[in-house]
């Protein structure tokens, strides 16, 4: 993106919709959220979460350089989750993009910690990472990111990120970079079963023989790898690394079982 | 009665005027705020609680009133006597704010 710029100056930018987080919103939305994941799967389960307890307020050392996690892009519960994680399992100082229009349309999204991007417009998508970078520069602050930049099959492979990871990473200097996995199995109960892994988080100290590509390769492949382990663990349904973080409504059988004590 | 939109100028001449206040603490982002609103307004008609003054106080806008009940989630609820808090809580049940206005009354 950042050399064929000079092929979209006609191009005419929308204006940033900026963050706005505010405590009562962060409070309010993540408690919402989390019913809404609690009532919609049977386990959401975690794993890897203590690699970014740094960037937690009860850190007893807090980062003071800023996370970005980026993550794979299957599902609408993608951002939902990790809204969740931010508000209520990690508590992270986050922030993340949202597609310019449905961030007019759900204002209420600024006051967690979204900002506007338009993908599909360079020069825009441009300036909401330089914001990104002003937002995040010398922060113990998180940032979301789904560089795949559309919602893709979970078993997609390979899994391809744009080039804004990079270029954010260039305009901050120095940053951590953790990859998210999301997974979404249907197999033994009526709602689905969500694994996540957080990848151990790469201090990346940018210097002048660094290119944006590297950096993009380097996380495509980590994503990639992160991705790959959580499907292995799911299709042996492999449980014992993960942390349940909810347990849902039990299934229609279980339910049916204890009401006829067969249990 | 009707409800009244105050703010963080206005709420403690409110709460030395008035003996028995309640406050629903909103925000323009607040759906469950906003569906609660007509059975504020039809609580606030109720003649059993007549003697209530009806609040309403955006909670973002207004950092001083939300500090004097330690709003943390919204819709919040909030009742004064004589000026003191007597108790808060966040809620979109109407049937604990009435718990809350019988107890605010007796």
């Amino acid at each position: 993106m950042g050399v064929s710029l000079h092929n979209f100056v006609t191009v005419q930018t929308t204006d940033i919709i900026r963050a706005d987080p505010t405590p009562l919103a962060k409070a309010f939305w993540g408690r919402y959220f989390e019913r809404s994941v609690r009532s919609s799967f049977h386990h959401v389960m975690i794993d890897g979460e203590g690699g970014v307890a740094g960037w937690t307020p009860n850190a007893p050392r807090r980062m003071t350089e800023p996370l970005i996690l980026f993550a794979t892009h299957h599902s609408w519960w993608d951002a939902a989750l990790s809204i969740v994680l931010s508000l209520r399992t990690l508590r992270l100082d986050a922030y993340g993009m949202m597609e310019h229009k449905q961030l007019q349309k759900y204002q209420f999204f600024r006051k967690i910690g979204m900002f506007s991007v338009v993908r599909e417009d360079p020069r825009s998508a441009l300036r909401s990472i330089h914001h990104a970078a002003d937002v995040l520069r010398g922060t113990g602050k998180s940032l979301w990111m789904f560089p795949q930049g559309e919602l893709i099959q979970q078993d997609v492979r390979p899994i391809s990120c744009d080039p804004g990871l990079g270029i954010l990473t260039r305009l901050l200097g120095t940053a951590w970079l953790a990859p998210v996995a999301f997974r979404y199995e249907m197999v033994r109960e009526q709602r689905p079963d969500v694994f996540i892994r957080i990848g151990a988080p790469q201090r990346v100290v940018w210097s002048a023989d660094m290119r944006i590509e590297n950096v993009m390769r380097e996380a495509q492949d980590r994503l990639t790898a992160l991705a790959d382990g959580v499907r292995a663990d799911a299709m042996a349904h492999n449980t014992a690394p993960y942390r349940t973080l909810y347990t849902g409504a039990r299934s229609m059988e279980k339910l049916f079982d204890t009401i006829t004590g067969k249990s | 009665m009707s409800v009244q939109v105050l703010t963080d100028n206005e709420f403690p001449q409110t709460l030395t005027d008035n003996e028995r206040v309640v406050v629903k603490y909103f925000a323009d982002w607040c759906g469950s705020c906003k569906l609660f609103a007509p059975k504020y307004r039809r609580l606030s008609d109720d003649e059993r609680f007549a003697n209530v003054t009806f609040v309403d106080i955006n909670a973002e806008e207004n950092p001083e009133a939300r500090k004097l009940a330690n709003v943390d989630n919204l819709p919040f609820f909030a009742t004064f006597r004589n000026g003191q808090l007597v108790e808060g809580g966040a809620t979109a049940k109407e049937d604990v704010v009435v718990s809350m206005l019988e107890r605010l009354t007796t």
